[in-house]
């Protein structure tokens, strides 16, 4: 409701009669994708295809308005449409911006969320090289979006130009069905761009609430209800009605979370190199830290370039939250732990085409090993699409 | 055989002083402003946004497939077409500039420039007239 309220202010500010039509822009992106698993021991998690093909998940259309209200002001809305989403129209970006000074930029309203270094052009296939940005990084979840301010100033140090980003802000919404919110969002990053390299370092800390009491709570009652256990206000008592556990340690209830990010890129003689590296985790959860990379080696030819991508995906996590004296509920938490996290880790090598068709067109081509690190098995994954921008 | 080689060899000749042909950037005449091509391609990048003396810079271009502009892209900015597109679609999409806005030809790129006294842009240099500056070529 937020959202769509947001939303519909915005696109009547953007076509209202004080604006001229031609000082609104219209521009666009988006992609085709297809996909699927041509060898699959496992089907691996997050990367979105199974043994069919399928040309929806991944596919997506943008159409961006944008409205100059005067020199300092203007209004940008950006409708995404995606296949994973049945094509629904989402309002992605819905801010209006203020230029301060030609360095500095304040903007308010709905924005992707900044994550890691290319999180808000990730859905924007044309940008980048890869058939699709490497997932060990770019999981392209429902939370990341932001609503909230951001400021961003740019100044020239040496030759190259530093670009600060800072956001505060908020996030509300459901994530696989289940009600999720992020408060006090902080981001702030630097990007130093020389010439042929660039480094960027980031941060983002917020406060995160799953709605998730309900499911561990109905987890436990099945697998330990027959024994005689019971919970009674997130206090769990065993059959002889002795309080042994607090779900509290399992909920995530404005538990902090912490990312931090950095990478480079390279773009030296038609030789390209990237690489980012994040980790990120909650507080008081089973997963301690999360580590995710990636590396990339490319060549740019006339009209194609070649990537090799290595991406690393692992979580280290404790059993901190299996503290009761009851081995029961012991098992119960250690066993949700496993279930939840620890098939995660794998490590993948693929290799990318993109090839630039005509303006404004590219080809893209993935093949990809993936190998899951816990059971030692791996999936084979092959996806290809056309990206474009209008 | 011979009818050929000459159709060919004209063909290729045609073609290449096509693609050589000198790009001029232009200013306003009442510009003063000193443009190196360090500062040409920070602009056409986005990353100068305003001139010296404070007034925001418009950024114009001719169109995706003129020769003119895959010259320029090619010798200042050290960008192909589609690199320059894939660079600019990450910050015209996350709000942190509008890329350079198009004009249809070397006659109207000279009517914008003279009447734009804080615009810039670039034609074929063969284009060129006495009502706008030339502050390089390339």
């Amino acid at each position: 409701m937020k959202k769509t309220l947001l939303a519909s202010s915005l696109m009547a500010a953007i076509l209202s009669s004080t604006v001229q039509a031609s000082d609104i822009d219209f521009s666009g992106y988006g992609s085709i994708r297809g996909g699927l698993l041509v060898n699959d021991d496992i089907t691996p998690q997050y990367f979105g295809y199974d043994d069919k093909v399928d040309f929806k998940n991944e596919s997506l259309f943008a159409l961006q308005a944008k409205a100059t209200l005067n020199e300092k002001w203007n209004a940008t809305i950006v409708l995404q449409a995606r296949g994973e989403e049945d094509f629904d129209l989402e309002a992605r970006w819905a801010y209006l911006s203020y230029e301060y000074s030609p360095n500095t930029t304040i903007s308010l309203g709905r924005f992707a969320s900044p994550y890691f270094r290319n999180s808000d052009t990730q859905d924007i296939g044309y940008s980048h090289n890869y058939s699709r940005m490497p997932k060990a990084i770019y999981l392209g979840e429902e939370y990341d979006i932001i609503e909230g301010i951001r400021i961003m100033h740019t100044t020239l140090v040496g030759d190259g130009d530093l670009t600060f980003k800072g956001s505060f802000g908020s996030f509300s919404g459901e994530v696989s069905n289940t009600g999720f919110e992020l408060d006090n969002i902080i981001q702030a990053s630097v990007d130093y761009t020389y010439e042929w390299f660039s480094i960027f370092a980031g941060v983002l800390t917020a406060d995160a609430s799953f709605d998730n009491k309900t499911s561990f709570d109905n987890g436990l009652m099945q697998s330990l209800g027959g024994l005689g256990y019971s919970i009674d206000n997130s206090t769990v008592y065993n059959p002889a009605n002795v309080a042994v556990y607090d779900m509290q340690d399992l909920y995530a209830d404005d538990d902090r979370t912490l990312y931090l990010s950095t990478g480079f890129t390279i773009d030296y003689e038609n030789w390209l190199f990237n690489a980012e590296y994040a980790t990120y985790g909650i507080e008081d959860s089973f997963v301690e830290e999360t580590q995710v990379m990636y590396v990339s080696l490319g060549y740019r030819f006339d009209q194609a370039v070649v990537s090799f991508v290595h991406q690393d995906y692992d979580t280290s996590f404790d059993y901190d939250p299996a503290n009761s004296a009851d081995p029961y509920i012991n098992a119960f938490a250690t066993g949700t732990a496993d279930s939840l996290f620890k098939s995660d880790a794998y490590d993948a090598q693929g290799i990318h085409f993109r090839y630039d068709l005509d303006q404004g067109v590219a080809l893209k081509f993935e093949y990809t090993i993936i190998n899951n690190d816990l059971a030692d098995e791996s999936a084979n994954l092959v996806t290809f699409g056309v990206d474009f921008i209008y | 055989m011979n009818l050929f080689k000459i159709t060919f060899t004209t063909i290729l000749l045609l073609i290449s002083s096509v693609s050589l042909a000198e790009v001029s950037v232009i200013v306003n005449s009442a510009n003063t402003e000193s443009f190196d091509e360090k500062t040409i391609k920070r602009i056409y990048l986005g990353k100068i946004k305003a001139l010296a003396n404070g007034e925001k810079v418009s950024v114009l271009t001719l169109a995706d497939d003129a020769p003119e502009t895959e010259q320029f892209r090619e010798s200042a900015l050290n960008k192909s077409n589609s690199q320059f597109k894939s660079y600019w679609s990450k910050i015209a999409f996350t709000g942190k500039g509008t890329p350079p806005t198009e004009v249809a030809s070397n006659a109207e790129m000279i009517n914008a420039i003279k009447s734009d006294p804080s615009s810039i842009g670039f034609i074929n240099s063969n284009a060129v007239t006495g009502d706008v500056k030339v502050v390089a070529t390339f």
